[in-house]
């Protein structure tokens, strides 16, 4: 059986369905609350069948309570339907600040099961490239699988953006070292084809604490269709 | 006797939610939001039943499972999980679990494990 974490049988899938399980789980937790918050509302209307008085203000922050993660839940439900729909095109104009803002958002709890936050950094004017979306948030996914495996407290990394004379730079960055994607084995395989894929190339590390990925300004069709 | 028992879970609307159940049922509830605080509560009280989330930030309740029952070989813990897959079942009785549950667990369900 592939690990959860790994999924060699399938490499295709991967992406997809570790972001799936995410959302899911996410969801699971949504409606473990619903489902305490609506029994506890239950137990006070037999409460109050036996003369205790029900308070209205408590019923207030359940409803409350219920209503708020009903709101979480269709978030959650919306940025999957997002997700899923970012593989509808081959290539589209993609912003690189606002794809890297989703992704990440996707990989909150297991960027917070590691205790590691993401500071991504809005650049001063938007940088746009043409590109596959689905490719390009998985080679995200795979660049922060990679700081997530490190069993090192890494804290906080930055995610910067710059446009470039022939396309566009991702760069990350933290305090301490940080684990390379292309040479981390549990994901070196993959990240690479994703590189082939979007025409991508990695930038020499100016230090062990940074790595950048070269994106061109546009790609014609998927690599590996050609 | 009254129950003691310990609920552990990084959501706080649920924890709270669970806790004040379970003590309208007549059970004594301490309550964690990370499996390191819970740890620090095992160290100096006796919980007839701990019940853990097993994904938590930090330490994941696998982990504390072990933990727990290397200082308490005898404490009766509960897991509880986004998706109870028997593959995870066989993680969670290997550290020490006596049962592992799916959420939204069955309050029912988890007043017979207790007891």
């Amino acid at each position: 059986m592939p690990s959860e974490n790994n999924n060699t049988v399938f490499p295709e899938l991967t992406f997809f369905s570790r972001v799936s399980a995410a959302v899911s789980h996410e969801i699971k937790n949504v409606l473990a609350i619903i489902n305490e918050n609506a029994g506890l509302l239950e137990d006070l209307v037999l409460m109050s069948h036996k003369g205790f008085p029900l308070s209205p203000e408590r019923l207030d922050r359940l409803a409350d309570t219920i209503q708020t993660q009903i709101k979480r839940a269709d978030v959650i439900v919306k940025t999957m339907n997002r997700f899923a729909h970012s593989a509808d095109h081959p290539v589209d104009e993609v912003d690189l600040h606002a794809a890297t803002v989703f992704i990440t958002g996707l990989c909150k709890r297991m960027l917070r099961s590691k205790e590691i936050e993401i500071n991504v950094v809005p650049p001063e004017s938007p940088v746009r490239i043409q590109t596959s979306l689905f490719y390009l948030q998985e080679l995200i996914f795979v660049c922060i699988e990679s700081m997530v495996s490190d069993t090192r407290h890494i804290g906080v990394i930055g995610v910067e953006f710059r446009k470039m004379s022939s396309g566009a730079e991702i760069r990350f960055a933290c305090e301490s070292s940080l684990q390379n994607p292309f040479f981390v084995n549990s994901v070196a395989s993959r990240a690479n084809s994703l590189m082939k894929y979007i025409e991508a190339r990695p930038v020499d590390d100016r230090d062990k604490n940074s790595f950048g990925i070269q994106l061109p300004e546009s790609i014609s069709a998927l690599s590996k269709e050609q | 006797m009254v129950q003691q028992v310990l609920l552990v879970d990084d959501e706080k609307e649920f924890l709270e939610a669970m806790a004040e159940r379970m003590e309208a049922r007549g059970i004594e509830v301490s309550t964690a939001s990370t499996a390191e605080e819970a740890i620090a509560l095992v160290e100096h009280n006796r919980y007839d039943a701990i019940i853990l989330d097993f994904q938590m930030p930090g330490m994941d309740g696998l982990e504390a499972v072990k933990i727990i029952k290397a200082k308490q070989p005898e404490s009766h813990i509960i897991l509880l999980s986004g998706y109870a897959t028997i593959e995870k079942e066989g993680e969670a009785m290997q550290a020490g679990a006596s049962d592992l549950l799916e959420k939204p667990p069955d309050l029912n369900v988890l007043l017979q494990l207790i007891k």
